[in-house]
């Protein structure tokens, strides 16, 4: 139960954190590849 | 739906478009339509791979599944991770080294021959065009479940835009809108979770609500169709066409490599967070079917906005696993059957313009179908069952140990796929075994068994071979 719990809350927030961090990776090596 | 929610979702589409418009001029030649120009950072390869696997099956399909019968789903389901895990250890920084390959094709006529290529090509072809066809149904499934609208309204307006930006930026805009896609998918769907949570009193209350059996390993299922379901996630999807043209798209080896297996990781915690949201719509709307569970969930719980931004994820679920299928099925079909079988003499450009006329014609064939005659795309479907009995061992062998047969590639894609298809649809699975299992367990039988046979010599591969060999070996 302590561990399900543990996974409920801290997955999604890992996922979204994630998802963000490589929406930011991504952009800048789309605008690097927009200036070349 | 709010004013708001779609103002959100006319603002997703309106950006797809804007990328798919902007990636128009980073397309100079067949090799920027089919894996952009082999220049992506591993970053981008792990958001557009995830995107590509994370379809409607790992969304909506494990959401159903798991509102059925419990977290015994989701655990035969991890197959998949475990799969793309192994795929980054072991192979994906070896296919970067096929130097000008763009399909599984070019990897599998370099070991097996020319027949080999036109036999994967076909399969390609078949597989992505069966997945292509089912990913456009589901558009129009989210848009009626959702917005309560016309499904063939929501395929024209869904597809349209795929086509659009497919067609026209090739593998760059697929890749870019596949990253925008899984932020919008990567961020909305655990929100999605957290707000369902506070509805049932936190984690404690949905386990109060449930069946205990929804939350045990096994659940109601036994360990006979456990196996046979994990096998199937294990080994159906590997490395079929949208996958491996990644591994090629990734900058260098160690791109491809961390692209692969940073996904698989991703993977796992995905797959939780769609499964939990499953069980969320059983203990809040116990009545509906298994497959609505995602969408009822999206529709009723969330928030004005929300809803909107939820909508925009679900759609990204299925439009970046549709486009990446539709760039495969028409870079497969150019690449392994039309040039090298009809049009040797064509020059780049021509490859080029056949490329984006095949993806209009398979994009528009697709939504045909899926609006007119489902029942093609659910024979196709049938095809998906083909790719791992026949491809999957040889293609492996190849790449991981470097070994070249004609003879033993063209008798284990053979064996394998008839195997399968009269375990399948001829004796009805036996045993309860599945025909894919037991096209695999043949196809690795036969393999072995005619390579070994066969003298040292008949191992040469004759004829055009479109990658340089010389790096397979350099690659072990």
């Amino acid at each position: 139960m302590a561990l399900y719990s543990l996974l409920l809350t801290v997955v999604p927030f890992v996922i979204a954190a994630a998802a963000i961090a490589v929406g930011i990776v991504g952009l800048r090596f789309y605008l690097e590849e927009l200036r070349e | 739906m709010n004013i708001i929610d779609w103002i959100f979702v006319a603002l997703y589409f309106a950006l797809l478009v804007v990328i798919g418009v902007q990636s128009v001029r980073r397309i100079s030649g067949s090799d920027d339509f089919a894996v952009a120009g082999g220049r992506i950072i591993w970053p981008v390869i792990f958001a557009t791979l995830a995107a590509s696997f994370l379809g409607g099956g790992s969304s909506m399909g494990n959401a159903g599944n798991v509102f059925r019968d419990g977290y015994v789903f989701l655990f035969a389901f991890f197959a998949f991770s475990i799969q793309t895990v192994l795929v980054g250890l072991f192979v994906a920084h070896k296919l970067r080294r096929y130097e000008g390959a763009h399909t599984v094709g070019d990897v599998m006529e370099a070991h097996y021959g020319r027949g080999a290529r036109l036999l994967t090509g076909v399969l390609s072809v078949a597989v992505c065009a069966g997945i292509l066809g089912a990913q456009t149904l589901a558009v129009g499934t989210v848009f009626n479940a959702v917005l309560g609208i016309d499904p063939v309204v929501g395929i024209l307006i869904g597809m349209g835009i795929v086509l659009l930006y497919a067609t026209f930026g090739g593998m760059w805009a697929v890749i870019q809108t596949d990253v925008v896609q899984f932020v919008i998918l990567g961020v909305f769907l655990p929100v999605t979770l957290i707000i369902g949570l506070t509805k049932v009193g936190g984690p404690a209350g949905l386990i109060d609500s449930l069946p205990a059996q929804h939350f045990t390993f096994m659940g109601s299922w036994t360990w006979a169709a456990f196996i046979g379901v994990f096998l199937a996630f294990l080994l159906g999807e590997t490395l079929v066409p949208p996958y491996t043209q990644r591994a090629f798209a990734a900058r260098d080896p160690q791109a491809s490599r961390r692209g692969y297996l940073v996904a698989g990781i991703f993977s796992f915690g995905f797959f939780f967070v769609t499964a939990t949201i499953g069980l969320l719509a059983m203990v809040l709307f116990p009545d509906i079917a298994a497959d609505q569970a995602l969408p009822t969930v999206v529709a009723n719980l969330l928030p004005v906005g929300v809803t909107g931004l939820v909508l925009a994820a679900l759609l990204a679920v299925i439009m970046s696993t549709a486009d990446s299928y539709l760039n495969s099925t028409a870079v497969v079909f150019v690449k392994d059957i039309y040039v090298p079988f009809f049009r040797a003499s064509a020059t780049d450009r021509q490859r080029l313009i056949t490329q984006r006329v095949v993806t209009v014609g398979v994009g528009v064939a697709a939504t045909v179908f899926a609006l007119m005659a489902p029942s093609i795309i659910d024979a196709l479907l049938l095809s998906y069952n083909l790719w791992a009995p026949t491809v999957v061992v040889p293609l492996i062998a190849g790449v991981v140990w470097g070994l070249r047969s004609p003879a033993a590639g063209l008798a284990a894609i053979l064996a394998g796929g008839v195997t399968m298809a009269v375990w399948q649809w001829g004796l009805g699975e036996p045993l309860g075994v599945s025909g894919l299992v037991a096209g695999v367990a043949t196809n690795i039988v036969v393999f072995t068994t005619v390579y070994l046979l066969m003298p040292k010599q008949a191992r040469l591969v004759h004829g055009r071979v479109a990658v340089d060999p010389a790096t397979v070996s350099e690659g072990g």
